[in-house]
């Protein structure tokens, strides 16, 4: 009104104080409480001139417009002091347990300690977390920041770790998810575009959570952002950037880290034999980047997954040695095992994007290697936050398994198949039986198929998508709904052009599983008989014969899939990629006659034997070689025996042998079970 | 060309050509590989390449193709219908691969209509839905279901409508059911209904731009046929050729390659593969898969119970 201006020049001029008093108030309105409402009361008309308490400093702009400087800056400085105060009193009700941890989780990172950093980000941090900060945030970075005497770079990841703990415990809203990608964009803006590597070192855990989080609020974003009808006005207004979390800019992230730190050349290096070091570069050769760029591999196998786009997302994994040689693979770039929820991300990608390739064997083999791996791993792993994260994607990929399988009958290892059954056997009987009247045909199967068949069609259908639903990514789109113009957005939010990324994704699998149903019912026929005509078969199955015909040729061609048979090369395509029977039965078809073969699996006993054998011979021969407790003199008569009562080998009693009467009987153990001292006893006996 | 013998879509079978073709020229494929495949500069490229494999100059190239589609998924203003639906086409091509899906499953953002939501309004209110009956759809008992089940408040309502994936718009859902025809091995079923009224539109607007789409369809027809059969009879075959039986042997020396040969006696020869290999019931090839265990794998076994000799040390 009556605007700040008159009253502060007003004050400039005559040092005319608020409220009529003389001498400087100004300290006195800002020292808080003691601004009473008197002066305020004294300020008659103008009373509105008066911001609203600056509890934020935002509002001080209320205050300083264009005005002379010497009030401003005395203003100002009352302003500060103000803060400071403020930002004391939030620093002294941080508990003392916290800041103590705060201050020795920036000593260690400024040393570059990698072992301290570790346990106080896994350990002490979400103990802490449990402690005090269950339902509530974290104290925001500038209240710490005294703590760490303003340290930029610990702020930076403090930040991370802020941002993190709303995400997973509390509910960012859009002004969190914001302000989150513009730490983000801090943090890599100076691991990438610093004029040399960072002086930073991090633990491999932390890293893969930084590159998963970051994956996991893009993902989080899109969904939320998608939700176009519940948008309060300052979201919308937020939303007008498009720029936020595009898709655009997560991948250029990833992909600059990559190439940052060249840890393609570095792979491709390794696979053919040659140091990764000379490749490597000035950056490349830090392990802060190599792990970075490492990460950022399986961050774009997963972004891929994300966008449906499952070939590309292969592609990403050519030169890492998916197979189980990496785990014996130099130790720094065997990486993929060192951090557990990075191994099993990775296959659960893989594993899904094989699914929608159509590769079932393929996808069996990922999960149940990653599943074998998380079961041996489930004593080990007690870190809870972790392990909550990991049981349930290992949920999810037992729903994958049970789908993959369903498509593909293959023989499991007992002990996942057992889990499978106990968590989906349900759905896994629905669907491995299929639908007998899906045998006649396209679209037109209600006719002649009976009701039992097309309902069990119905049934096994729904089981798979219910599986499918409950197992698959979350899917995001990379447009967004058009909150730049409202109108749309209203025909937008009536009726929305863009449909959910998951049902899409749902359909094209259902289209393709759906086409399959058949398989399981005529392949059960097929294993009756050697040879059938397809007269006959067409006659049991209650169908026209062309029909049939058609459907063994269905059945013979969902048996034959490209595999990653050899364990090296591109996982998509490649020499190491060939089509092979993924089924024990196999038919022909000769004129009218079809001709059945089954393949079984020998019983296989070999390996079994011989692994435990040589076992056996080595615990034998550790056994021999151990010394014997002392035995007691040996009398003459009946030496050998008593020896051999006592111990087990021969080793011992053939020195007593030679120490004790000479000429003695052997020992019944004889010299071929001795394996101390067998010349000794040879020597003896002569 | 498209009709390259056997060999060519036996790249299906995993010679390593699959994804990546060896034809593919060396501009294209850096592009692909790099970070460049995002940059919306470069459509015009990849849209002359594809426009080469739909004329028969090159053989059908997926991952340029997908290339493509993402493109259009980052920048929507890009999206041109056109290529869609003639990649989709040419696609059906690379069968028994499942690039059609893949291509699909990139275009769940495109600008055409698309299924409404699970919500309790009938199926018949999305745009240029095929649910709506004066647009008679390729599966019309699913169009009927539609209608009987506008009733019903279930999601099932919107499955019922023909779609691929959440796409509802026509083109799209007919070259969908068409791969899916192919790749269930419904052959007779194909042709007629590639053949239908239907379907004209789709032939007029789609197929007659790609070079020898029938005759690119018909080998992947052969391929398929080759994996059941050792001999078929020929009007069997012919049915699955969609010619007349006395055209079959002309159709196979166009389209097929080598090893199909027609018996007098309207038998045809398929040719020789692993797959349609007939293992006679009496034959001793019974399928049991045996173990294998070499002679270095016991050897540590074998020296462990070799008695060891007085004198000689052991070794372990």
């Amino acid at each position: 009104m009556a605007s700040t201006n008159p009253q502060l020049q007003q004050r400039s001029g005559a040092h005319q104080p608020y409220g009529g008093e003389a001498g400087d108030t100004s300290r006195q309105y800002y020292s808080g409480q003691g601004v009473g409402s008197d002066s305020l009361s004294d300020f008659g008309e103008e009373d509105d001139l008066i911001p609203d308490f600056p509890t934020a400093a935002a509002t001080n702009t209320a205050t300083t417009t264009t005005s002379t400087t010497a009030d401003e800056a005395q203003l100002h400085e009352a302003q500060q002091q103000q803060q400071q105060q403020q930002a004391a009193a939030a620093l002294a009700a941080v508990p003392e347990q916290v800041r103590k941890y705060i201050v020795l989780f920036w000593q260690a990172v400024q040393g570059n300690n990698l072992g301290e950093i570790s346990s106080a980000y896994e350990g002490s941090w979400n103990r802490l977390t449990e402690k005090f900060y269950q339902r509530s945030e974290w104290p925001e970075a500038e209240v710490i920041a005294p703590l760490v005497n303003n340290d930029s770079k610990f702020l930076m990841l403090y930040r991370e770790l802020w941002f993190r703990h709303v995400y997973s415990r509390l509910s960012p809203d859009g002004e969190d998810r914001f302000s989150s990608y513009d730490s983000y964009c801090d943090f890599f803006n100076h691991v990438l575009n610093s004029d040399g590597p960072v002086a930073l070192e991090l633990p491999p855990q932390w890293l893969w959570d930084i590159v998963d989080e970051f994956i996991y609020q893009f993902q989080s974003y899109s969904q939320w952002r998608n939700r176009a009808g519940s948008k309060t006005e300052d979201e919308l207004q937020l939303l007008q950037d498009g720029g936020v979390w595009s898709s655009y800019s997560v991948l250029n992230v990833l992909y600059s880290l990559i190439q940052k730190s060249r840890i393609t050349e570095q792979l491709v290096a390794m696979q053919e034999g040659r140091d990764p070091d000379e490749v490597a570069g000035e950056f490349g050769s830090k392990p802060l980047y190599k792990m970075l760029g490492y990460f950022s591999i399986i961050g774009l196998l997963r972004v891929h997954v994300l966008l449906g786009d499952y070939t590309l997302a292969l592609q990403m994994l050519d030169h890492l040695d998916l197979g189980k040689k990496s785990s014996s693979s130099s130790s720094s770039l065997g990486l993929i095992n060192r951090v557990t929820a990075c191994h099993v991300t990775a296959y659960y990608y893989v594993g899904f994007a094989y699914l929608m390739l159509g590769r079932y064997a393929d996808a069996i083999k990922s999960f149940t290697h990653i599943l074998v791996f998380t079961m041996r791993l489930r004593q080990y792993h007690t870190r809870s936050y972790q392990y909550d994260q990991i049981n349930k994607t290992v949920d999810r990929m037992y729903a994958l398994l049970a789908i993959a399988c369903a498509l593909c009958p293959t023989r499991l290892d007992e002990n996942i198949q057992n889990t499978m059954r106990d968590k989906y056997g349900e759905q896994y009987a629905r669907m491995s039986r299929g639908a007998g009247g899906a045998i006649s045909g396209s679209g037109s199967s209600s006719s002649s198929a009976s009701a039992s068949d097309q309902a069990s069609g119905t049934e096994a259908l729904s089981a798979f998508e219910e599986l499918f639903l409950y197992a698959c990514p979350k899917f995001i789109t990379s447009n967004s709904p058009p909150y730049h113009d409202a109108e749309q957005l209203e025909a937008y939010v009536r009726q929305p052009s863009m449909g959910d990324p998951a049902q899409h994704q749902l359909r094209l699998f259902l289209s393709s599983a759906r086409a399959q149903l058949s398989n399981a019912h005529i392949r059960s026929f097929l294993r009756l008989f050697t040879t059938l005509g397809t007269d006959r078969l067409a006659s049991f199955l209650g169908v026209d014969e062309e029909e049939l015909t058609e459907t063994l040729m269905l059945l013979k061609s969902s048996t034959r899939s490209p595999v990653w048979a050899s364990g090296e090369g591109s996982l998509l395509d490649g020499p190491g990629v060939e089509v092979v029977n993924t089924s024990d039965l196999d038919f022909a078809i000769e004129g009218s006659m079809v001709h059945i073969r089954e393949s079984r699996v020998g019983r296989r006993y070999a390996e079994w034997f011989r692994r435990n054998s040589v076992r056996m011979a080595d615990v034998l021969g550790s056994i021999q070689g151990k010394a014997l407790p002392i035995a007691a003199p040996v009398q003459a008569g009946e030496p050998g025996k008593t020896e051999q009562q006592q111990g087990k080998t021969g080793g011992a009693a053939a020195a007593t042998a030679v120490n004790g009467t000479t000429g003695t009987g052997k020992p019944a153990w004889g010299a071929a079970g001795a394996r101390t001292a067998p010349t000794a006893a040879a020597a003896a006996a002569q | 060309m498209s009709s390259d013998p056997v060999a060519s879509s036996s790249s299906a079978s995993g010679s390593g050509s699959t994804y990546n073709p060896s034809t593919r020229p060396e501009q294209i494929d850096q592009l692909i590989a790099g970070v460049d495949r995002y940059n919306p500069h470069n459509l015009p490229l990849l849209h002359d390449y594809l426009d080469a494999q739909l004329k028969g100059e090159y053989p059908w190239d997926c991952m340029a193709a997908l290339a493509i589609l993402k493109l259009y998924q980052f920048n929507p203003s890009t999206f041109s219908y056109e290529t869609v639906t003639c990649m989709l086409a040419k696609s059906l091509h690379a069968l028994p691969s499942p690039h059609t899906n893949l291509c699909l499953s990139l275009l769940g953002e495109a600008p055409v209509s698309i299924l409404a939501p699970a919500t309790p309004a009938p199926a018949k209110e999305e745009g240029d839905a095929a649910g709506d009956a004066a647009n008679p759809t390729p599966a019309d008992a699913a169009a009927q279901a539609a209608g009987q089940s506008s009733s019903s408040a279930s999601a099932n309502a919107a499955s019922q409508q023909p779609s691929a994936g959440i796409l509802t718009d026509p083109t799209m859902v007919k070259l969908h059911h068409l791969s899916t025809l192919l790749s269930s091995s419904r052959y007779p079923t194909f042709w007629t209904t590639l053949r239908s009224n239907d379907y004209s539109e789709v032939r007029s607007d789609v197929l007659d731009r790609l070079a020898d789409f029938e005759d690119g369809v018909r080998l992947v027809v052969l391929n398929g046929t080759a994996l059941s059969f050792r001999t078929i009879s020929k009007a069997r075959l012919s049915s699955y050729l969609g010619v007349e039986e006395g055209e079959v042997e002309e159709t196979l020396r166009r389209a097929g390659g080598e090893g199909w040969n027609v018996r007098a006696d309207g038998v045809v020869e398929v040719p020789a593969n692993a797959d349609n290999e007939i293992v006679k019931a009496s034959s001793a090839q019974g399928g049991v898969q045996r173990e294998d265990v070499g002679l270095a794998d016991l050897g540590r076994l074998l020296q462990q119970a070799a008695p060891s000799q007085p004198g000689a040390s052991v070794k372990a």
